[in-house]
C-alpha cells in the first residue's frame, strides 16, 4: 500500500469518527432513546451497590436474563467510565464503535476511503435506526462484533488458521449474550457464506483448479447448536409470536413504513407516518435494493450462459452470499412475527449495493451512489425535523426531570407494591427507571386496539387486563409505543375525549403528566 | 509487542485502575475508561495471537479489529467473574480486567521476536492522537444528562379520605356527604395566589409559597340520581385559561 493512500484512510477515519460523534451527541442532546433501553439502565441502576448481577426470574427485569451480556457491559462501562446508568443511558458509544468497525469493513471490502466513509455515514445518519445504533442499546454494542465477525471470515478465508476460528466463536458466543438476532445474524452470514463457499468448491473441482476457499462448516453447525440449546430468548421472545395473523399485521406495517397505502385492517389509532417520511424510506430502499437484484440476476444468467468457466463467484463472492442470507431470512422471518424487518436491508446491504455499482467499472458511479445514499440519511433528517418526528427544535415528549412529581406522587399514594400501569412503553421506562430503589414497582402493560379504545371512550368491551394506573404523557407529539411494534396516535389528540371519559377518573394533572384510574 | 507499545498499556491500565480505585471521575475517567474497556483487552490478545501469524495485520486493522474483540471479552469474562462473586465494582472489576490485559500484553512483549512486524509511521501516530482528541470530545455528550434539578411545576391531585389513590368514591347515595382528599403542589421561584373552583359550586382562593403542598378534605353532596362528573379546576391569578384539572365520576342513587 503506498503511503498517500494509507494516509487517506487515516484521514476519512477520522472524518467518519469524528462527524459520527458530533451526529451522536447531537441525538444525545435531544435525549433520544430505544424505550427499551430503559430496562436495561433501571437494571444497571437497581443492582449498582451490589456486588453481583442476579437477573431476577419474575417482573421487568425477567427478560434481561435472555441476554445477560448486555447487562455486564453496560454495568461495566458505567462503572470504568466512572458515569451514572442514567448519563450512560444517552452516551453515543455506538456512534464510535458502529462507524470504527464498520468503515474499516466497508474499506476492506470496498477498497475505497472515501465510500467506506459516505457509507458509514449513511449508516449513522439514518434516523430510521438511528435509536438503536448510536447509544448503548444492544445494537449499539452487538453490530460491530457482527461487524469483527466478517472481518474475522476474510481473514480465515485467505488462510486456514485455528485462531480465526476461535476468534469466531469467541464473537459468536458474546453476541449470543448480548442480542439473538444479531447471533442468529452471525449464523446466518456463515450459512451463506459455506453455502457459496461449497459452490465454489464444486466449481473448482469441475475445473480442477484450487478452491482456496475454506469452509467452515463444523464452526457453523456449533453455532447452531449454541444458538438453540443456550438462547432461551428465541423460545421466550420470538417463536411464540409466529403466526399467519403476525404475517397480515407486518405486511400492513410494512406498507404503512412505506407511505404506500393503508389496507381496511389497519386500527384507527394507528400512528399514521408522514408521507415524506416514507417515500424517503421506499426510496433509499430501492436505492439499495435494484443494483443488487440486477447484479445477482447478471450473475446468475452468466453461471447459466458460460458454465462452468463463467465468473460465477468473485473471492468476495461467501461474503456477499452471508450478507444476502441475512438480509431474505430476517426480512422473512420478522415478516411471520409481525414486522417486516428493513433493517438488514438498511444497515448491510449498502455495501453489496456499492460492490455491484463497483463491478461495472466506473469508479465515479460508486462514489456517486454512496453520496446518493448519505444524501438519502441527510434528507430523512430533514423530513424527520419538519414532521417533529423524533427530533424537533422543541421537545417532544416529557422528560425525566419532569416525570419526577408524578413518579413520587404515585410511590407515595399508590396501595400495591407491585402495580400496573398501562402507559406509553416510553413513559412506563421513564417510571421504571424512576422507581429504582422505591419500594413501589411499576409493572408494565401495553396500549393495544381495545385498551386505546376505552381510554378515550370509543369502546364499552371490559378491560383485556385492568390497570392500577393508566399515566398519559399529555405534552407529548410523538407515537404513542403499545405491544408488537404497534404505534399509537399520540394521546394528547383526543385530551377532551380523555377528561370526559366516564370510563376513568382523572386523579392527577401537573400539566404534562395525567394520571387516572379506572372507574370501578 | 514493543517496548514503547508495553509501555503505552501499562501507563493506561495503571492510570485507569488509579482512577476507578481512587474513584475518581470526570473527562480522563470517561475517555480512560472507554479505552480500558473497548481497546486494550482485545488490543492484547491479538497482539498475542495473531501478530506471530497474520502478516497484513497492520496498526490499523490491529486498533479496529480489537473493538469486537474487546466486547466480547469483556462481555464472556464478565460473566464469568459475576458467577463467580469476583464481582463487577469498580474495584475488583479493574483488577480483574487490568490483571487479563497485563498478562497478555507482558507475554506477547516476551516473545517480541517471533512477530511478523509491521512499522509505525508518522500516520500512525496521526492515527492515535486524532482518536483520543475525538474521544475527548466525548465529554460533551454527558455535560447535562445527570442533572436532576428542580424543575418547576404545579400539580393539582386527588386522593380518598385515607390519602390514598384507590377507592374513589363512585357508588353514592342522594344528599350523603362523601368526603375525598384534595391537593396541590407548587414548586416555582415566586409566591404564586390560584383560585381552585369545583363543578358543585364551591371556590377557594389559594396562596401558595415555592415547595408548599396544600391539602383538603372536602365533602361532596349531590343531590339528583344519575351520573355526575365531579370536577375541580385550578386557576392562576389573573389567568382565564384553567391551569389544571381533575375529575371524578360518580353514580347517584
Amino acid at each position: 500500500m503506498n503511503k498517500n493512500t494509507f494516509s487517506q484512510e487515516i484521514i476519512f477515519f477520522l472524518i467518519t469518527i469524528c462527524v459520527s460523534i458530533f451526529f451522536g451527541t447531537f441525538l444525545s442532546s435531544k435525549n433520544l432513546t430505544d424505550p427499551f433501553l430503559y430496562y436495561d439502565i433501571s437494571f444497571i441502576k437497581s443492582i449498582q451497590d451490589e456486588r453481583q448481577l442476579n437477573f431476577p426470574d419474575v417482573g421487568p427485569y425477567k427478560s434481561l436474563s435472555l441476554a445477560p451480556g448486555r447487562s455486564v457491559i453496560l454495568a461495566q462501562y458505567a462503572n470504568m467510565m466512572g458515569v451514572s446508568p442514567e448519563a450512560l443511558q444517552f452516551f453515543p458509544l455506538g456512534s464510535i464503535l458502529i462507524s470504527a468497525t464498520f468503515y474499516y469493513l466497508a474499506l476492506r471490502f470496498l477498497k475505497s476511503p472515501i465510500i467506506a466513509c459516505l457509507i458509514t455515514l449513511y449508516l449513522i445518519f439514518n434516523l430510521s435506526h438511528a435509536t438503536a445504533l448510536y447509544s448503548v442499546f444492544a445494537y449499539g454494542i452487538a453490530l460491530p462484533i457482527l461487524f469483527g465477525v466478517m472481518l474475522i471470515y476474510m481473514n480465515l478465508f485467505e488462510r486456514r488458521e485455528i485462531i480465526d476460528i476461535v476468534l469466531l466463536l469467541l464473537l459468536f458466543i458474546a453476541a449470543n449474550f448480548i442480542h439473538y438476532t444479531i447471533a442468529s445474524w452471525v449464523i446466518l452470514f456463515l450459512i451463506g457464506a459455506n453455502l457459496l463457499v461449497g459452490f465454489k468448491t464444486v466449481i473448482a473441482k469441475y475445473q480442477q483448479s484450487n478452491p482456496h476457499a475454506i469452509q467452515v462448516y463444523y464452526l457453523t453447525s456449533a453455532m447452531v447448536v449454541i444458538f438453540f440449546t443456550f438462547n432461551q430468548a428465541i423460545y421466550e421472545s420470538f417463536l411464540p409470536f409466529f403466526g399467519s395473523s403476525s404475517l397480515e399485521g407486518a405486511v400492513q406495517n410494512f406498507l404503512t413504513y412505506l407511505s404506500i397505502g393503508i389496507s381496511r385492517n389497519v386500527s384507527p389509532y394507528s400512528f399514521p407516518r408522514s408521507r415524506g417520511i416514507g417515500l424517503v424510506s421506499a426510496f433509499t430502499l430501492l436505492l439499495i435494493l435494484v443494483p443488487i437484484m440486477v447484479g445477482l440476476t447478471y450473475d446468475i444468467w452468466n453461471h447459466f450462459k458460460h458454465s462452468p468457466t463463467g465468473r460465477v463467484i468473485n473471492s468476495w463472492s461467501p461474503i456477499i452470499g452471508g450478507i444476502l442470507l441475512i438480509g431474505i431470512v430476517d426480512s422473512a422471518v420478522y415478516s411471520v412475527r409481525g414486522s417486516i424487518s428493513t433493517k438488514a436491508f438498511s444497515l448491510i446491504f449498502p455495501l453489496l449495493t456499492i460492490h455491484y455499482i463497483q463491478r461495472i467499472g466506473k469508479r465515479s458511479l460508486a462514489v456517486v451512489a454512496a453520496i446518493i445514499l448519505f444524501a438519502t440519511s441527510v434528507i430523512k433528517i430533514g423530513v424527520f425535523y419538519e414532521n417533529s418526528y423524533l427530533i424537533s427544535n422543541n421537545d417532544l415528549n416529557t422528560s425525566i426531570n419532569r416525570i419526577d412529581p408524578s413518579s413520587e406522587w404515585m410511590a407515595k399514594h399508590e396501595t400495591h407494591d407491585k402495580y400496573y400501569l398501562l402507559a406509553d412503553l416510553n413513559l412506563y421506562g421513564k417510571y421504571l427507571l424512576n422507581s429504582v430503589n422505591d419500594s413501589k414497582e411499576p409493572i408494565f402493560l401495553s396500549f393495544d386496539d381495545n385498551n386505546y379504545a376505552k381510554i378515550i371512550g370509543e369502546s364499552d368491551h371490559d378491560w383485556n387486563s385492568t390497570p392500577d394506573i393508566i399515566a398519559v404523557d399529555a405534552a407529548s407529539s410523538e407515537p404513542l409505543i403499545g405491544s408488537v411494534w404497534g404505534r399509537y396516535k399520540p394521546l394528547k389528540e383526543f385530551a377532551d375525549r380523555i377528561i370526559n371519559n366516564p370510563a376513568i377518573n382523572l386523579i392527577y394533572d401537573d400539566g404534562s403528566i395525567w394520571l387516572a384510574k379506572p372507574v370501578n | 509487542m514493543r517496548k514503547f507499545e508495553l509501555f503505552v498499556i501499562l501507563g493506561l491500565t495503571v492510570s485507569q485502575a488509579f482512577l476507578a480505585i481512587c474513584d475518581i471521575t470526570g473527562p480522563f475517567r470517561v475517555v480512560s475508561g472507554f479505552i480500558f474497556l473497548t481497546i486494550l483487552p482485545g488490543y492484547v490478545l491479538l497482539s498475542f495471537f495473531y501478530r506471530t501469524k497474520l502478516e497484513q495485520l497492520g496498526f490499523f486493522a490491529h486498533l479496529v479489529l480489537s473493538i469486537p474483540i474487546s466486547l466480547a471479552l469483556i462481555s464472556t469474562l464478565g460473566l464469568s467473574a459475576n458467577y463467580l462473586s469476583i464481582g463487577l465494582e469498580n474495584i475488583p472489576n479493574v483488577t480483574w480486567l487490568s490483571t487479563f490485559i497485563l498478562f497478555f500484553a507482558s507475554i506477547s512483549y516476551f516473545r517480541r521476536s517471533k512477530e511478523k512486524r509491521y512499522n509505525l509511521r508518522s500516520n500512525h501516530y496521526l492515527l492515535i492522537i486524532g482518536s483520543l482528541m475525538i474521544l475527548f470530545a466525548l465529554n460533551f455528550s454527558l455535560s447535562d444528562v445527570n442533572e436532576h434539578s428542580e424543575t418547576p411545576y404545579l400539580s393539582m391531585y386527588v386522593l380518598n379520605n385515607e390519602s390514598l389513590s384507590n377507592n374513589y368514591p363512585n357508588q353514592v347515595q342522594v344528599n350523603t356527604p362523601v368526603e375525598i382528599l384534595l391537593g396541590v403542589e407548587y414548586e416555582g421561584n415566586t409566591e404564586q395566589q390560584f383560585t381552585l373552583t369545583s363543578s358543585h359550586g364551591s371556590k377557594k382562593h389559594l396562596s401558595l409559597s415555592p415547595g408548599e403542598i396544600w391539602t383538603e378534605i372536602v365533602k361532596v353532596t349531590l343531590n339528583k340520581p344519575g351520573l355526575h362528573e365531579v370536577t375541580w379546576t385550578l386557576y392562576q391569578e389573573g389567568q382565564a385559561v384553567p391551569k389544571r384539572e381533575i375529575r371524578l365520576w360518580m353514580t347517584v342513587y
